[in-house]
């Protein structure tokens, strides 16, 4: 699972309001390196949430992301290169989402998380 | 390879479609209710950035995982149920999928549909059951329900806007 995924899911046990962004605990992850593609970063961007990629980099030992971000960073090639490595290059393969309001964990095996509920949760 | 199953046959049916959405793409979410043989047709356009693969069945996304790893492509998979899938957002541009027939279960394909139209911001492909053979679809034998080892369903490539 890379940050990118990880950016766009929230908890979904049914009631909770406040499921996102989900707590990343990582045991294992690797760096697979892609081809920076900047048109695609600027438009993702916006997409977003960046205080949410910052805690799941920062999961991830990975500190070199600004605490904010903002649109005109982008003409940067330092702050696109860092940017793409949090987003695309970091992959989890083992480890646990946990959900910011009941503290459920959906765990990650094999790069794959599994978010299936639980008879009472659906 | 199950990968190659059908592909050339769809990826001709789709180039149709695509060749008027040329703008960008970021992200193409798919249900690999069997198995994931769409992802390669999502890779055969340039602007698809980000593929997310999602199944119910561990079995399904393991063997999708081993194809995607012998055709160098970058996919993220999530073991949910569809049903239950909560996405932060309209974040997604497409889906390709092929839901459940609804054949078993009556409407089982409609709930898919109504799902994906509601998460997808772009265009909805999927694949339903037909009598109008426009694209044959092979199937090999995959669950206990199957009675045959392997069958030729005819199916329909639908394109859905929201």
């Amino acid at each position: 699972m890379r940050l990118l995924t990880h950016n766009m899911l929230s908890c979904n046990i049914k009631g909770v309001t406040n499921g996102f962004p989900l707590k990343l605990e990582a045991d294992k992850w690797v760096t697979k390196e892609v081809d920076l593609n900047a048109d695609f970063l600027r438009g993702v961007f916006p997409k977003i949430e960046w205080p949410a990629l910052v805690a799941a980099a920062r999961a991830l030992d990975y500190g070199d992301l600004p605490e904010q971000a903002d649109g005109s960073m982008l003409t940067s090639e330092d702050f696109l290169r860092r940017f793409h490595h949090a987003l695309l290059e970091l992959h989890v393969e083992e480890g646990a989402l946990v959900c910011p309001e009941t503290g459920r964990r959906f765990p990650i095996s094999k790069g794959i998380p599994n978010m299936l509920l639980h008879e009472d949760e659906v | 390879m199950i990968l190659n199953v059908g592909i050339e046959n769809l990826v001709c049916l789709l180039f149709p479609f695509l060749s008027f959405i040329n703008s960008f793409f970021f992200l193409c979410l798919f249900f690999l209710y069997t198995i994931g043989i769409l992802i390669s047709f999502c890779f055969c356009v340039e602007n698809f950035r980000h593929v997310l693969g999602i199944d119910v069945d561990p079995e399904s996304l393991e063997i999708a995982g081993e194809n995607v790893t012998d055709l160098e492509l970058d996919v993220d998979f999530l073991r949910c149920d569809i049903r239950t899938l909560n996405l932060k957002g309209l974040l997604v541009d497409t889906i390709v999928m092929n839901p459940p027939f609804g054949t078993r279960k009556k409407g089982a394909d409609m709930d898919f549909l109504s799902l994906a139209l509601k998460v997808a911001s772009r265009a909805v492909y999927s694949l339903h059951k037909t009598s109008t053979r426009e694209l044959r679809f092979d199937v090999p034998q995959m669950y206990k329900f199957h009675k045959k080892k392997e069958v030729d369903i005819a199916v329909d490539l639908w394109r859905f806007v929201p």
